[in-house]
């Protein structure tokens, strides 16, 4: 379970989130919508405690551990995966060797190099990019489509509790948003992590049984509801709803 | 590279090479390029003298661990091209001072340099190109890039002299430390900063790199 308590978060001496609660509990997925610029992306990279976002007041409990002053590879070696919606490239290091070192942090132990490879070659399958595709320089001269593909990799083969998506459909073509969504619900299927989706997309949300839908504004959720404040919101945006006053929850 | 077949140059007994692909394994002293030849040197440290004859290309990789001052010389004619990319580990307080010179028209330059020091070490990285008055139609690109570890001093001057407008030349020039976007990047996925480090080390100095990229000739420690 995670578990996010009164939090708020600064960025230099900007207030970007205050008094931000959301639990999401084991096997859950919770989607976070919001207009432009109401913190979304905030609350994802200060769960994985990105250095410039400061936690100022409250605290982040995930699986009963207080993960709020943890370094950011140790936030991660606890199974927290972000897929950011613009991945970082980074020439002159491969995928492979970035997954190798990864997956031996995670498991504490030496993977075997013929394993891995294998592993990663039935990934590319699925995942429906050439086998070479693991050698290529981490998200380096990509489309945005093969970054995320990338990044779907990484996750296949890592295997988090926890899956963070900040808007992991922006950007993406038909096929390649079917085929993420896909992925994603086969892994959610499979393995029930706790999920936390940020998106303003419903088509991206039709993959997915059921989920929670929570609303973001001004650093501070203001609503929160189930798959059908989804619906309601791309029906009528988020002014007409927000100004108009939710109930406080569903 | 594949299995490309490469000979042995034994630099200090030629004054010139012509075609061909090179693993040079002594010092240099001066030589002439003639036609197309490439140059890998690891760890050759000393004064070079390299004459580029008309129509030559050469292309030449090398890395130094650099424990003196060193002065590199290239001269072009006419319509040769010099593609070069050196690493430069620096130990002490030493120079180094790389002379172009175009002498003629339509050469074109491209040099990719990556400077790191060990430990408080400090470097002084002059690039100076010369490009002659009354000489048309030269490129001259001059990309220099300093990793400092934040205990060390990385000096780069770029200087290009041209004495006519009829040329092509601009020079970029960055010194600073890791981007710490990458660096979260790579923490994110669960790796330590002292690990996603030393991948970003690797990045650094192997992006410019073809033949020396996947040999594992560079001590990232």
């Amino acid at each position: 379970m995670l578990k996010i308590n009164n939090l708020e978060v600064k960025v230099d001496t900007k207030t970007i989130l205050q008094n931000f609660n959301l639990t999401i509990n084991d096997g859950e997925i919770h989607v976070l919508m919001g207009p432009n610029g109401t913190g979304k992306s905030t609350i994802c990279k200060a769960l994985l405690h990105h250095f410039d976002y400061k936690i100022t007041k409250g605290n982040i409990i995930f699986n009963d551990l207080d993960i709020t002053n943890k370094d950011t590879s140790e936030i991660a070696s606890l199974g927290i995966f972000l897929i950011s919606q613009n991945p970082m490239e980074i020439e002159g290091v491969s995928n492979s060797e970035l997954i190798r070192l990864a997956y031996n942090k995670q498991t504490n132990e030496q993977v075997d190099i013929f394993e891995l490879n294998t592993k990663l070659k039935d990934i590319a399958q699925t995942l429906k990019v050439d086998k070479q595709f693991v050698h290529r320089d981490i998200n380096y001269n990509m489309s945005g489509g093969e970054k995320k593909k990338n990044e779907l990799m990484q996750l296949l083969m890592l295997k988090p509790k926890f899956i963070i998506l900040d808007e992991i459909d922006s950007g993406l073509d038909i096929d390649a948003l079917k085929l993420v969504g896909q992925v994603l619900n086969n892994y959610y299927e499979e393995y029930k992590p706790m999920m936390l989706i940020i998106t303003h997309h419903l088509d991206f949300l039709n993959n997915f049984k059921d989920y929670k839908v929570s609303i973001i504004k001004n650093g501070t959720i203001i609503k929160n509801g189930s798959k059908s404040l989804a619906k309601l919101i791309e029906k009528e945006g988020f002014e007409a709803n927000t100004i108009s006053g939710f109930e406080k929850n569903e | 590279m594949g299995l490309r077949k490469m000979n042995k140059l034994i630099l200090g007994e030629k004054k010139e090479v012509n075609q061909g692909t090179y693993e040079v394994t002594n010092l240099i002293d001066s030589l002439t390029i003639k036609e197309d030849v490439k140059l890998y040197a690891f760890n050759q440290v000393s004064n070079e003298y390299f004459n580029l004859d008309k129509k030559s290309n050469l292309y030449y990789e090398k890395i130094d661990y650099l424990d003196k001052d060193i002065e590199l010389n290239f001269i072009l004619d006419n319509n040769s091209t010099l593609d070069m990319r050196y690493l430069i580990v620096n130990q002490g307080d030493n120079k180094v001072t790389l002379n172009i010179k175009c002498l003629g028209n339509n050469n074109h330059i491209n040099l990719s340099i990556r400077v790191i020091n060990k430990e408080a070490s400090k470097i002084n990285l002059e690039i100076n190109g010369h490009i002659l008055a009354n000489t048309y139609d030269n490129v001259l690109i001059e990309d220099a890039k300093g990793l400092t570890n934040g205990q060390d001093v990385i000096k780069i001057c770029p200087n290009i002299y041209a004495d006519t407008s009829e040329v092509e030349a601009n020079h970029l020039v960055t010194v600073g430390s890791y981007n710490p976007e990458e660096l979260f990047y790579l923490m994110s996925k669960g790796i330590n900063k002292e690990e996603a480090q030393k991948l970003l080390l690797k990045s650094f100095v192997k992006s410019i790199f073809n033949y020396y990229k996947d040999r594992e000739v560079i001590n990232f420690e």
